[in-house]
């Protein structure tokens, strides 16, 4: 075969972190490669690179033998190269004719006029050809399921002369049935010399589409290797997670009080359009739960169900016992519900303000008299705090956009206390953080669990949850499990579960 | 393999306008019930006289709503324009130079919006509000605050000149169906209506985003001008404080009524037209029963809420 693209010693950081180094990768002309490894082992700043959106610091791409400079977007369009991207760049209110030629658009004379009835024409044949002729091109593509618009946007990758499509995670949103169509216009775009670059933590998937496959671990690559009969589910686990197993985050654990929070039957649709069903878990006073997963599987969802930030399709919730009607984060806060946000900087900071009117924003009515701040009180007890949880008092004073994104977590979580929320939620809580930071948001939230609060954590990083929380619960592509109790799971047995192996904790690995 | 067939423009028509359509046949209907002289041809020709202004002003909106920003300095750019023509006018120069002068002024203002927008990336809504403010500003100044009174005749006839109708109708919708045909069938209105849609998608695959939104503003601006020129034809004068609040109010709120969206990302030039003839049916019709203008502002604000409430009820259909 022959190669289409090679990537030598690619290396990328990110402020002081390595996303990726010295990374190689060459993609065949007609594979489907499959690329593999954990969340933040650096697929998608390469996928990134080669499309454009990030800039290496250093490392050579060549296509078919000829060194190329990728700067931008366009320049890794103008060179057959796109991302079928998770969040599909498709315009909405804009006709599936319209999406597959924008930018490309035929004009039938010299006048200028666009030459709707030939685009039609071709926008038919492209989608006939890709086995999907059923798809009207008149309609707004905003009306079509997310399968039918991944062919839209493929068929425009086609049209705009694209020889490498990489996809990030495409079937996260598709039936069975969908993902088959899907795979079938994949296989035809091999079959037509193309390659693709199929990213995603469905094995099965991968195993069964890809010829190749390439696994990253720690921003360095792994192995790459062709897919025959004797690669197992198994094995690829293995390739990802390595070996070392490092304490990073210390947790005592502390004997749990009575039941907090109960979550009953819970079932709530994802933002890919997924219906989670049968969700329960509970938390009790002084106890650190986690609910973890792969990125796309809805903890983000299922948290803001619980805040009442989303619809809950059915199911209910207790707390202390009482069933109460959670319908919007008013309602939680009242219920003693407090919630720390995975977006601090959008959702969770009002960043222009100090951060001591950060802290205290949720709890003025303790330091206020006839509506007025007393602003003695208030700094004092943000003092008291921000000293609790070594944070420097000179911080207090400063705007929190100033502040380290640890620091601003603080913040944050200060809020929360001041508050006098029984039960905190912490979505992704150390998400970029760096890593000593993430050992003090650990510590904190053990320090939180021992005053008697409730903590849940929905987090997708595996060490962290199994580093802090007394109980875990896994969301998977096939449903909601758990309880699993500290020291039952080790990393493996967890990444089994959360890809969905069916012998999780079997000893099958080498 | 049978082929889907394209829904016929009839039908697509009728399918996205039956509710402005609607609401029109009942409007009409009322007028006609409440009063013996709305529908007649005299109030008609009068009505669609009266909407050549706004429909103008309309068509240059529809293009900033369709890249999913907004023009407040329209009205602005009226006075302006209006008041450098008739300076010009005075001046003896050339009809045509003067009108030449004129229209590239208010193509001036829309580039300087445009390029003020993209380059610091800034909101429309905002720069187009300052926008109205300087150029208000300027038109007083220039004209001293007072209107300058006697356009020439060869001005008058082309822009006030009365075949059946004034020719303010025909300019009106020939500048329409340009709009459309520019919108419906070039890459530039597609451009144009994927930025409202979607601008990260266009700029992804290469479109000239910036270069566009520059143009939206500098067309919004064109139409000023002419909208300026049929105003000051009607009145024989130019008036500083010609466009003051309805007129750029109807020129934001009628391409609404339409079915255009201030998100962005659709551009109805027929529904255009449609929401300016509610607007001049109301007026119309209220003028006949004798409900004084200012009450009149009240029901046209309490219909442009309506339209709005309308459409986002049909959205969600």
């Amino acid at each position: 075969m022959n190669t289409l693209i090679e990537m030598k010693s690619l290396k990328k950081t990110f402020g002081g972190i390595k996303a990726i180094q010295n990374v190689d990768l060459e993609l065949y002309a007609g594979e489907v490669h499959g690329l593999l490894g954990e969340n933040g082992a650096g697929k998608s700043t390469l996928m990134r690179i080669l499309c454009g959106l990030e800039i290496p610091d250093k490392g050579i791409i060549k296509i078919e033998e000829k060194p190329v400079e990728i700067f931008k977007p366009t320049d890794a369009q103008n060179l057959g190269i796109g991302m079928i991207p998770q969040e599909l760049i498709l315009i909405d209110g804009m006709t599936v004719t319209e999406n597959i030629f924008l930018g490309h658009e035929i004009e039938s004379n010299k006048l200028g006029f666009l030459n709707q009835r030939e685009m039609r024409e071709k926008a038919m044949d492209l989608l006939e050809g890709l086995g999907s002729g059923d798809i009207d091109p008149d309609t707004y593509v905003g009306l079509l399921p997310k399968a039918e618009q991944q062919i839209v946007a493929i068929a425009r990758r086609i049209i705009q002369g694209g020889k490498v499509f990489i996809m990030d995670e495409p079937t996260s949103a598709l039936t069975e049935n969908e993902t088959e169509k899907l795979f079938t216009v994949i296989r035809k775009l091999c079959s037509e010399g193309k390659a693709v670059v199929f990213i995603s933590h469905r094995l099965e998937e991968v195993l069964d589409i890809c010829d190749r496959f390439t696994v990253l671990r720690d921003g360095k690559r792994i192995v790459s290797v062709e897919n025959t009969d004797q690669i197992k589910k198994g094995h690829l686990i293995s390739f990802m997670i390595g070996n070392e197993i490092e304490e990073e985050f210390p947790h005592t654990a502390t004997t749990p009080g009575e039941k907090k929070l109960e979550a009953q039957n819970l079932s709530f649709t994802t933002s890919q359009g997924v219906e989670v069903k049968n969700v329960n878990f509970d938390v009790c006073a002084g106890e650190v739960v986690g609910i973890t997963g792969l990125v796309g599987v809805g903890k983000t969802e299922l948290a803001q169900s619980v805040m009442g930030l989303r619809k809950l399709k059915d199911g209910q919730i207790l707390i202390n016992g009482k069933k109460k009607n959670i319908n919007s984060p008013v309602s939680a806060v009242k219920s003693g519900i407090g919630y720390v946000t995975e977006d601090r900087r959008g959702e969770g900071l009002v960043l222009g303000l100090k951060s001591l009117y950060n802290m205290t924003l949720s709890s003025l009515k303790k330091i206020t008299r006839f509506y007025v701040i007393r602003g003695y009180h208030e700094k004092k007890l943000g003092l008291d705090y921000s000293s609790k949880l070594n944070m420097k008092n000179e911080y207090i004073d400063l705007e929190v956009k100033k502040l380290s994104g640890g620091n601003q977590q603080k913040a944050v979580v200060i809020r929360q206390m001041m508050g006098d929320s029984e039960i905190i939620i912490f979505d992704e809580p150390t998400k970029g953080i760096d890593v000593g930071a993430k050992a003090e948001i650990a510590r904190l939230i053990s320090s939180l669990s021992k005053e008697g609060k409730s903590i849940l954590i929905f987090s997708s990083e595996p060490r962290e949850i199994l580093g802090v929380s007394d109980r875990i619960y896994v969301l998977n592509n096939k449903g909601f499990k758990g309880p699993f109790k500290r020291g039952d799971l080790d990393y493996k047995k967890l990444m089994a579960i959360e890809f969905g192996e069916k012998n999780a904790g079997g000893a099958q690995y080498e | 393999m049978i082929r889907l067939r394209q829904k016929s423009i009839f039908r697509r028509t009728l399918d996205r306008y039956w509710g402005v359509i609607t609401s029109l046949l009942v409007i009409n209907l009322f007028f006609t019930l409440t009063s013996e002289y709305y529908f007649t041809a005299y109030n008609i020709i009068n009505i669609l006289d009266h909407s050549a202004i706004s429909l103008i002003l309309s068509i240059g909106m529809v293009f900033v709503l369709a890249s999913g920003g907004i023009d407040l300095s329209v009205g602005s750019t009226l006075a302006f324009t209006g008041i450098i023509a008739a300076l010009l006018f005075a001046a003896d120069l050339p009809i045509l130079i003067a009108i030449l002068i004129a229209i590239l002024a208010g193509m001036l203002i829309g580039l300087i919006n445009g390029v003020v927008i993209t380059h610091y990336k800034l909101q429309p809504f905002i720069v187009t509000l300052a926008m109205l403010s300087i150029v208000r500003g300027l038109a007083l100044v220039f004209s001293g605050g007072n209107p300058i009174i006697g356009m020439p005749q060869g001005f008058l006839a082309f822009f006030a000149g009365d075949t059946l109708f004034g020719n303010g109708i025909f300019i009106a919708l020939g500048l329409t169906a340009l709009a459309a045909l520019v919108l419906e069938k070039t890459k530039f209105g597609t451009y144009v209506k994927s930025l409202g849609g979607g601008e990260e998608a266009a700029f992804l695959v290469g479109v000239n985003t910036s270069k566009i939104k520059i143009c939206v503003y500098i067309i919004s601006g064109f139409c000023a001008v002419i909208a300026s020129f049929l105003f000051m034809a009607s009145m024989d004068a130019a008036e500083p404080i010609a466009g003051l609040t309805t007129e750029w109010m109807e020129a934001i709120a009628a391409p609404i009524i339409g079915g255009n969206s201030l998100d962005g990302g659709k551009a109805y030039v027929v529904g255009a037209i449609l929401g300016v003839l509610v607007l001049s049916c109301i007026k119309s019709g209220l003028n006949m029963m004798g409900v004084g203008q200012h009450y009149q502002q009240i029901a046209i604000g309490s219909v442009i809420v309506a339209a709005v409430i309308l459409d986002s009820i049909r959205r969600k259909l």
